[in-house]
């Protein structure tokens, strides 16, 4: 991959950034924002996959996990919480995205986010069920 | 048919992810390669060529892949053409949901070199090369 590539990658993946920071800030009544808000996170994900950035990769399916569950919570304190991670997720994929020599080397400040975010994942019920490369295999031998 | 005239069709939203995917296929020999970023671009070139392999991610910024395989499948374009979807979404239900609407196969991103195997596969399997 070429430097220019490179630059031209990440000034995609912080348009994404951006686009999920834009959708945090719009209303309440706004019901799909965090669905948009996941697929932003996916994407990000996805590409940092594939350009190997894996605490970007983290944080962001993290993000689009906790999104996923705030299409679901009731309690206004649980809104509260996924809106003030999801802020934070954000902020940490802007900041990646603009130093990616931080790469690879996660400061206390981002482990303790990383944290952070597990926590209040795990408190919303967990991940949802997800698959292996080596399930997919076993699932299309099982088609026949 | 020589891997060379496979004629395949990568859809993503993203340019990133286009690029690399499209780079790799180039440097194992495949030569006809088109780039989409969304369905209807995708169908565009559907209508007016024929391809033996799309490549297409779940997650698209208008549409999705299970709507352009459904679209593929109803205009009956799937006939001598394989249909991966590589794509970073490994939610069980949406993954048995693909496999349900009859993907051929279906790759996690990162898309790398033990991944190309898969696809050798599904064109061996399906009688394209």
């Amino acid at each position: 991959m070429t430097t220019t590539n490179l630059k031209s990658f990440i000034e995609e993946l912080s348009g994404f950034a951006k686009g999920a920071e834009v959708l945090l800030a719009e209303p309440a009544e706004n019901t799909d924002r965090f669905t948009k808000f996941s697929n932003y996170m996916i994407a990000i994900r996805g590409t940092a996959d594939q350009l190997g950035f894996p605490d970007l990769s983290r944080i962001a399916g993290l993000g689009e996990e906790i999104a996923v569950k705030a299409t679901h919570v009731k309690s206004p304190n649980q809104s509260r919480k996924c809106m003030s991670c999801l802020w934070d997720a954000v902020t940490t994929i802007k900041y990646l995205l603009e130093n990616p020599a931080a790469e690879g080397t996660p400061s206390e400040e981002q482990a303790i986010l990383t944290q952070r975010l597990e926590s209040v994942l795990q408190s919303l019920g967990g991940k949802r069920e997800s698959v292996s490369p080596d399930d997919i295999e076993k699932l299309l031998q099982g088609r026949g | 048919m020589d891997q060379s005239e496979v004629r395949i069709l990568v859809v993503d939203d993203v340019q990133a992810m286009r690029t690399q995917v499209a780079d790799l296929l180039l440097s194992v020999g495949f030569k006809s390669i088109q780039l989409a970023s969304n369905i209807q671009e995708a169908k565009q070139h559907l209508s007016k060529s024929p391809y033996q392999l799309i490549l297409c991610d779940w997650h698209l910024n208008q549409g999705d892949g299970p709507e352009l395989l459904d679209h593929i499948q109803k205009e009956r374009l799937d006939s001598g053409c394989a249909f991966i979807m590589l794509t970073a979404e490994a939610t069980k239900e949406l993954v048995l949901q693909a496999l349900k609407s009859g993907v051929d196969d279906y790759i996690l991103k990162p898309m790398n070199q033990a991944n190309l195997s898969k696809i050798y596969k599904v064109l061996l399997r399906k009688q394209i090369l």
